[in-house]
This record gives C-alpha cells, structure tokens and sequence, in this order.
C-alpha cells in the first residue's frame, strides 16, 4: 500500500530532512509515524502525496510511482498535511463540496462526512471563524470524502482540546477497525500509544525503530526509575555526582534515573544524605515515552 | 471539466468578485447620474454657423507666406490658407448627450481613416447646421473605461491565484487532483473566461446606463447599424483583453505566492510605464502593455519612437490586432513561466 524506499530529501538550503528512509506498510490498521519536530515526518508525507519532489528514493502508493502517477490512485487517498488549509470565506461545506466537485463526489457524501465529524449544524459558518478544533476537523472530513482505503493524516490532533483530541482518536480507531489503512503521524506519544496498532520511530531522517506498540513500549519498561521530588535541578546534580544517568521526568517534579530496581534504595539514600527528599520512586511502566525519548536521542541505541 | 467547474464556482462564490463589480457599478451609476445632471433633452438653440474664419490669422498667415518666412505656405492662396489654417469649428450650445458619444466619433468612422491623425473628431447635423461634435465630453467613454476595467481583471486574477497560497488550498487541490499542469492550464482558461465574463457585464451595463442616458438626455441621431456593431465590438474585445489581464495577474501571483505582488506590478506598470519608457527605452514604446490592449479595444494604433533622443517623432508602428497579439504575448509569456514553475515547485 505504502512503499518508500531509500527516500531522500535535501532542501536547497542544504538541510537532508529525510535520508534513506524505508518504509513499508502493507495491511489495514493504524500505523503511528512517530517522531519529534524537525524529524522528517511531514517531509516524508509530502513526498508520498507528491507535493515534493524526492531527492533520491522510491515512493510508492498501491504499487504507483508517486512522482509521475499519482493521479491513478489519488481517488484511493485521503490525506491532511499539516494545519488545515480552506478558503477562509467559504463555509466548511463550500470548501468541501469545491474539493467534491472535482472528482464529482455528490454533496450527499458531503453531508455524511460532515456528520461523522460532528459539524453538520456548523456546515455553514464560515471557515475563518472556527475553531481550531472544528478546522481540524473539517480536515478530517476533507480525507474523508472520497471514502480512500488509505488515510494519511500528518499530525491530526494538532491544537485539539483533550475532548477533540479524544473523538480524534475515536475516530482513527474507527476507520482502522473498517479496514482502512490509516498512515498518522505524531509527535504526541500518547496518542500514538492508545491509537496505533503499529509504530515506526523516525529521528533526524531516518528510520530508528518500528514495531508493534506494544513492543517497542515495552523496551523501555522498568529500565528506568521515576522519582518525585520538589527540587528537581539539585537533585540530579547530586545524584549525578553520585554516578548515576539522570534526565528531567515527563512529568513536573519528577526526574529519570537510569537504573534498575535493585537501585532504589541507593538512590533513596544518596539523596537523603544530601536533604533532599523524595516524594516517592518507582519504576517506570512500559511506556512509548522513555523509548521514545532514548531512540530519539541516541538514535537506535535500544 | 470538473475540475474547470470547480475553479469558476469558485470564482463566483468569491465575495471580492461581488463587491469589486458592485463598486465598479455603483461608481459607474455615480458618474452617469453626473452625467444625467449636466445635460438636457432639449432641442439646441441659438445654434451658429457651422464654421467662422478668423481674418486675424488670415492675414498673419499670407503675410507669413509673402515674406517666405513658412515654407509650407509657400503656393497656397489666400482662400486656401483661409480654408485650411484659419477656419474653425463652433461649438454649439447643445447639451444632449448623444448616444455616438459612447463609443466617440473617431470610432464609428473607419479606424483606417484614422491612421493618419491623432485626433480626428467627427462632425454632426443638427437641424441643417452642422456642428463639430456634441457638447458634453464623453466621447469614447466606453473603450476608455474598457482600458480602465483591465484594472479590476489584474485585481480579482492577482486575488484569485494570490488566496490560493494565502489559504494553502493550492495544496488541499494537489491532493486531489496532482496533475499540475492540467490544474494550472483550468485555472488559467476559467481565470480568462472569468475576465472575460467580469469585464463583459461590466461594460454591458454601463452602455445601457449612457445608452439611457441618450434616452432621457439626449438623442440616438447618428446612430445607425454600425453603431450598434461596433458597440458590440467594443465591449467584446475589451472582455478579450480583461481575460488577457486576468491570466497575466494571475500568473505574476502565482510566481510570487502573493496578491499584492500582482496588483502593485500591474497597477504600478499602468501608472508608471509611460514615463518608464520615455526616459530609459523609448525603442520599446510599441510593446507597452495597456497601450496595445487599449489599441485593440479601441481599434486605434500603437506609436513607436524613431530618431535620436533630441529629434525623436512618434510614428505608426502597428494596429489593434497586432495589438491583441502583443497583449496575449505579455499574458502567455509569464503564464508559461508560472505553469513551468508550478509543476517544478515543491509545495511546502
């Protein structure tokens, strides 16, 4: 369905935001595109929609080179890149029935896709005065309208308050549930977590890491220790003069120790001799977070 | 077609068409309500002679001519040096306003009649004395305000394109339809008819006002079969001409991601390219864009310069349909460029 191989892109200015990626996506389900800022994500899901040119590589969508054919299969893909992008003057389903009309979608299919994302009654209104939550998800419909069997959405939760971001993920689920292949990408680890069937970890152009979520979270499980402690910047310069690997928690008031369990009361201790004391100390949970953060920073060292 | 069907949707959906057209309409309503103030359908009266000779510049002229001072007296006679340098029109104290006045004398003659003079203004019968035009100054308004409308096409074209990348929906349409090219090449042909379209209602409209306003204030003598075709002819190639400025605004917005960058290029050029080319290329005089398109719709002629600097004339370098020619020049050169670009870019 999804088929990059050896993508490169250097911009002009010198930057390679994507380099000798491969990427392979083959089935139904929602598969995570994770990565921090400035990753390659977006870069890569604009060559893949041809609104770039590679700079070296293949990119495929249902067996199609990309860069000369995509029209071929395009009425198979929906996509959003990046923040919405409408006529701001024109209502949500102006701006939709515009984009219908050019592969003749009827305005009925319009007002269903309106429906699924919960803005029929605001159908009307003009763009410029929504929302970014209901921009993001007129967006939504907008990949909706063609009824693809592949969706790629490029950061969909962006600027969503939490229950927008919940009937996001609701949403996602649901089409993957149909048998849709739903391509999103991330920078926000939980969503990937609690959305993605699978997870292809990408940082500074390259492909780090991909696997089940479940598999890749659980890499990082119990390799660190999470402690609570109101002053966290002393704290981890005691506990680095003590020798151990510390990082600042997701958290507020919480840092990462490098450690395994059987640490725990050497940590207590160090800290205690130094009055600090800490709130609590456990270990952490099979996250995405710590892998992430791990992958990202030392580029693949799991 | 879809896609073409799309793009002129659009277009008509635009509020800036609407309001733009709607301004243009109401200034025209306020410059024909003028016009409707300053004219009455009365009859003239007191009408004089259609000509008179001034004896003062009789006599200047054969002095001149004795003494061998002007050359280009030299073998004339008295009644032809009366004739020719000393007689002049009178105007009348007419103030109907004359349907011809639409389109001016110059245009209902036969344009080839008119190579040869800047000005030449016609003459009409009223009651048996013939006068040397109308009194009430609008003669030729509908090509003159056909040249001045190329400025609503550069704005709704710059606007039309220039929205596109202000609201990233050019985007959103390659995700539809990723043939660059044939986006382009449909934006390009409903931009013209657009123009076309814009500038066609437009100028309608406003003939009808004055044509009322011959009506009411005026009179329909002189008017004949010709004048309703060149009437026509006015109107359709000033529309011709708009779509050639919306497709050329067009493609400067789609270069430069921008509307303003358009309307100031053109709106600039319009305003400045007299003086521009006076002073730094006056060997190009000939190729200046809104003089060739108001050449076309007026079916005049486009001047070049020949001679040094110190000793230059203006002469005829061509007619309005090479005019045409030129303009659709000026519109596809950076149409193609802008197409060129596009299906290059990368949309980011």
């Amino acid at each position: 369905m999804i088929d990059v191989r050896g993508l490169r892109k250097a911009y002009r200015n010198g930057v390679v935001a994507v380099d000798d990626l491969d990427i392979t996506i083959d089935g139904a389900g929602v598969h995570g595109f994770l990565g921090p800022n400035g990753s390659g994500k977006t870069t890569t899901i604009r060559c893949l929609l041809g609104l770039i040119r590679p700079s070296a590589g293949e990119v495929r969508i249902h067996g199609v080179d990309t860069t000369s054919s995509l029209h071929s299969v395009i009425d198979r893909v929906g996509a959003l890149v990046e923040t919405p992008k409408f006529f701001p003057n024109f209502g949500g389903r102006k701006n939709l029935r515009l984009l219908a009309g050019v592969t003749g979608i009827p305005d009925t299919r319009v007002d269903e896709c309106l429906e699924i994302v919960g803005l029929s009654d605001r159908g009307k209104d003009r763009f410029g005065t929504y929302s970014l939550g209901m921009k993001q998800r007129l967006a939504v419909a907008a990949t909706l309208l063609k009824d693809p069997d592949l969706i790629v959405l490029d950061e969909p939760a962006n600027g969503l308050d939490p229950a927008g971001i919940v009937e996001i993920r609701q949403l996602i689920r649901s089409l993957g549930e149909q048998g849709k292949t739903i391509f999103v990408s991330s920078h926000q680890l939980g969503e990937v977590q609690q959305t993605c069937d699978e997870v292809m970890i990408i940082s500074k152009g390259r492909l780090v890491r991909r696997g089940p979520v479940a598999e890749i979270a659980s890499l990082g499980a119990g390799q660190d220790q999470v402690v609570s402690i109101p002053n966290v910047p002393d704290a981890m310069a005691v506990l680095q003069q003590a020798g151990f690997t510390v990082r600042p928690g997701m958290e507020p008031e919480t840092l990462l120790v490098q450690t395994d369990p059987a640490s725990a009361a050497a940590i207590t201790k160090t800290l205690a001799d130094a009055g600090h004391y800490l709130r609590g100390l456990r270990s952490s949970e099979a996250s995405l977070e710590s892998v992430f953060l791990e992958l990202t920073r030392g580029e693949g060292s799991l | 077609m879809r896609l073409f069907n799309v793009e002129l949707i659009r277009f008509w959906s635009r509020r800036i068409t609407w309001v733009t057209m709607a301004v243009v309409a109401a200034c025209m309503l306020f410059g024909v309500g003028i016009a409707f103030t300053q004219t009455s359908a009365d009859e003239p009266t007191g009408a004089g002679p259609r000509q008179t000779t001034n004896p003062d510049c009789v006599a200047d002229l054969t002095a001149a001519r004795d003494s061998g001072d002007d050359p280009e007296l030299a073998g004339l006679s008295d009644e032809e040096i009366a004739d020719r340098f000393c007689t002049f029109f009178e105007d009348s104290d007419d103030r109907r306003f004359f349907a011809t006045d639409i389109l001016g004398f110059g245009q209902v003659e036969d344009w080839s009649d008119s190579r040869e003079s800047e000005s030449q203004r016609g003459t009409i019968r009223v009651e048996g004395v013939q006068y040397e035009a109308p009194n009430f100054g609008l003669e030729g308004i509908l090509p003159g305000i056909g040249v001045f409308l190329l400025i609503v096409a550069v704005v709704l074209g710059g606007s039309y394109v220039g929205a596109e990348y202000r609201s990233g929906t050019v985007e959103n349409l390659l995700l539809w339809e990723p043939r660059r090219g044939r986006v382009l090449v449909t934006k390009n042909v409903a931009g013209f008819l657009s123009g076309f379209t814009v500038q066609t209602v437009l100028l309608v409209f406003f003939a009808a006002l004055l044509l009322a306003l011959a009506q009411f204030r005026g009179t329909f003598q002189g008017v004949d079969g010709r004048f309703w075709l060149d009437l026509v002819g006015v109107i359709i190639r000033a529309a011709l001409m708009a779509g050639c400025f919306f497709v050329l605004a067009m493609a400067i917005a789609g270069l430069a991601k921008n509307t303003t960058a358009a309307v100031v290029a053109l709106l600039g050029w319009f305003v400045v390219s007299n003086i521009l080319i006076e002073l730094l290329v006056p060997q190009v005089r000939q190729f200046e864009l809104f003089s060739n398109a108001g050449a076309f719709i007026g079916l005049g002629d486009v001047g070049r310069y020949v001679g040094s600097d110190s000793n230059r004339a203006l002469v005829l370098s061509h007619g309005p349909w090479l005019g045409a020619v030129v303009t659709a020049i000026w519109a596809l050169l950076p149409a193609g460029l802008a197409l060129g670009l596009f299906v290059r870019r990368d949309v980011t």
